[in-house]
């Protein structure tokens, strides 16, 4: 039902151009044309081009509407595949960035109940290495070990476990069924030319029966993950490939219980330690990691901030030189009537290390007082204390001994 | 559904239809239809406003694209009409880029203003000479000049074609054309005076 004059159409039109009409028809078009300025412009269009290619250069722009139709349609769905991309994208970087660090996740249970697992791994002294919030990208096993009312003894014993760096099916375990246990920690560090690192990690934890205490049966689920080239080590050959766990309360501390791991794996050391970790000085890094969590398979759930570990409120520089601090600012005036007097007060350090209170626990004189809310205010900052990941709201007792200036 | 039985059939709608089927679903589909169809006369246009086979080209591709956005501001009942005022108006404006401060053009600009103010039938009653009553005709066909006269006898009550017209009176095609469009203005004039 297309609008068809008879005698001006296209196709009409192309006869005209081609001198394909009778005098009739051409007089026939020629009156149209007078009705039809369109036409008769276009017509003379035609007439002026230097190309008679007409029906092919129509062709070809008839093409290209097409052509632009399609494309019309086809924008729309490369703009959301565009969106989609860019979201998809945003949503994986995200992830990537949000990822935690999973060193190693323990969890224990017994049978009344859930109850925390405070490991303590020591003897980790690089400060690059005390991290072990290395991106472990893929689980490769899981470990399930029992342990029935086990009580390990005290004694260090060798059980070390061949671990390379990149066949995880060497693994032997270590650490349950068995008396003598022992880890070593140690890690070295080779740079490669392409500016990352490769790192080589041995742990060796020690076990020891006194320190860890076990009740009833016990499940300890460990999950772990490992990159292309890591190998890990933990549990026995019974529970190789499977997930391990054993229920109860154990406390682990440096010399008591050795693990050994051996992992070796590309790390960007820029990527891997997270800006808390960076907060807590040096001396305080290899001291004591503590690693509270849950494992769960295939996805790692901590309770609170992963990158924190549990302390008390300390002083930014550390306590040792917060002490250097006030003793020297502590100094009694030459008149004083002592020669040394003792300020005891309590301080109240909010969850963001700030100090918001300070109280004399010794009712001293307002002088001094005044004085050691001074010596405070200006001195160091102070990290807040640190539970189950959680920066918490603290109190702190703090005596400082003001003395005269020794001459 | 019906979207696809219109996209099947979208040949056989007529502008009207395709028109309101653009409006309704936005569709560059039925507009391209509709395009097509006067794509050799936008392309005449152009090649007889500028200068060459590709500006004229390029022109058809920028007025299809021009179109798809300003054909839903207007109110149009005749695509073709509509369609003939913005390619001249394109057409009008490349060469003002072309050639700043020329003042060529310029009434033809004013009138294209008012065919977009009506944007309606170009000649809606447009009537040929030969519609109109014999003894009027007569006496307006004798105050034509010659030329024009002889032109329109032979054009509109011999059946004769341009070139025809051109062979007897011996004279330019493109002089049989502007005696046969004054002619035709004249006589309206004479026999509306009536």
């Amino acid at each position: 039902m297309k609008n068809e004059n008879p005698y001006i159409n296209e196709a009409n039109f192309r006869r005209y151009l081609n001198n394909q009409m009778s005098d009739a028809e051409r007089n026939r078009f020629e009156r149209e044309l007078e009705k039809n300025p369109f036409e008769a412009e276009a017509l003379l269009g035609y007439e002026k081009s230097p190309t008679n290619e007409f029906n092919k250069e129509i062709e070809e722009l008839k093409k290209e509407i097409r052509g632009k139709k399609r494309s019309s349609v086809s924008r729309y769905w490369a703009a959301a595949a565009t969106v989609l991309l860019l979201v998809t994208a945003g949503l994986f970087w995200t992830q990537l960035n949000n990822e935690t660090p999973t060193p190693e996740v323990a969890k224990l249970e017994n049978g009344n109940g859930k109850k925390a697992v405070t490991a303590k791994v020591d003897s980790v002294t690089d400060e690059n290495l005390a991290s072990t919030s290395i991106k472990r990208e893929a689980y490769e096993q899981e470990e399930v070990a029992d342990i029935k009312n086990e009580v390990i003894e005290t004694e260090t014993k060798s059980a070390t476990e061949p671990a390379t760096a990149t066949d995880t099916k060497n693994e032997t375990a270590t650490n349950t069924g068995t008396d003598n246990e022992t880890v070593t920690v140690s890690s070295t560090m080779t740079e490669t030319e392409s500016g990352s690192s490769e790192m080589i990690q041995e742990e060796t934890i020690n076990s020891n029966k006194n320190q860890t205490q076990l009740a009833g049966n016990s499940k300890m689920s460990r999950t772990k993950q490992d990159t292309k080239a890591a190998s890990f080590n933990f549990g026995n050959e019974q529970s190789k490939g499977l997930k391990a766990g054993f229920t109860g309360q154990l406390s682990i501390k440096q010399d008591s219980i050795k693990l050994t791991e051996r992992v070796a794996f590309p790390i960007d050391t820029n990527d891997i330690f997270p800006d808390s970790f960076k907060t807590i000085p040096a001396s305080e890094r290899g001291r004591v990691q503590e690693i509270q969590g849950v494992a769960i398979q295939d996805q790692v759930e901590l309770e609170g901030d992963p990158y924190l570990t549990d302390v008390k409120a300390y002083p930014v520089g550390g306590m040792d030189n917060y002490l250097k601090y006030l003793e020297k600012e502590a100094v009694l005036p030459n008149d004083f009537p002592v020669l040394k007097d003792t300020v005891q007060l309590r301080l109240n350090i909010d969850s963001q290390g700030k100090i918001t209170m300070i109280q004399s626990r010794n009712n001293e004189g307002s002088m001094l007082l005044e004085r050691s809310k001074k010596i405070i205010k200006n001195g160091p900052r102070w990290n807040p204390q640190v539970v189950n990941g959680e920066k918490i709201q603290s109190e702190v007792k703090l005596n400082i001994v003001f003395k005269k200036k020794q001459k | 559904m019906q979207a696809n039985l219109f996209h099947r059939n979208k040949k056989d709608k007529s502008d009207s239809e395709l028109l309101r089927f653009y409006f309704e679903t936005h569709n560059p589909e039925f507009l391209g239809e509709l395009y097509g169809r006067y794509i050799y006369l936008v392309y005449g246009v152009c090649l007889n406003y500028l200068k060459g086979p590709e500006q004229a080209k390029d022109a058809v591709i920028d007025i299809y694209e021009k179109i798809q956005h300003e054909i839903l501001k207007h109110q149009i009942r005749n695509f073709k009409s509509w369609l003939y005022v913005v390619v001249k108006n394109h057409c009008l404006m490349e060469l003002r880029k072309q050639t700043p401060g020329k003042t060529l053009f310029i009434s033809e600009e004013k009138e294209l203003e008012l065919f977009m103010e009506n944007s309606g039938e170009l000649h809606p009653d447009d009537k040929e000479p030969d519609e109109y009553p014999e003894n009027e005709l007569e006496e307006c066909m004798k105050k034509l000049k010659v030329e024009q006269m002889k032109c329109i006898q032979l054009f509109y009550f011999k059946s004769k074609s341009y070139r025809e017209i051109a062979t007897i009176l011996n004279i330019d095609l493109k002089k049989v054309k502007s005696f046969i469009q004054n002619g035709k203005r004249n006589l309206k004039i004479c026999l509306e005076e009536k």
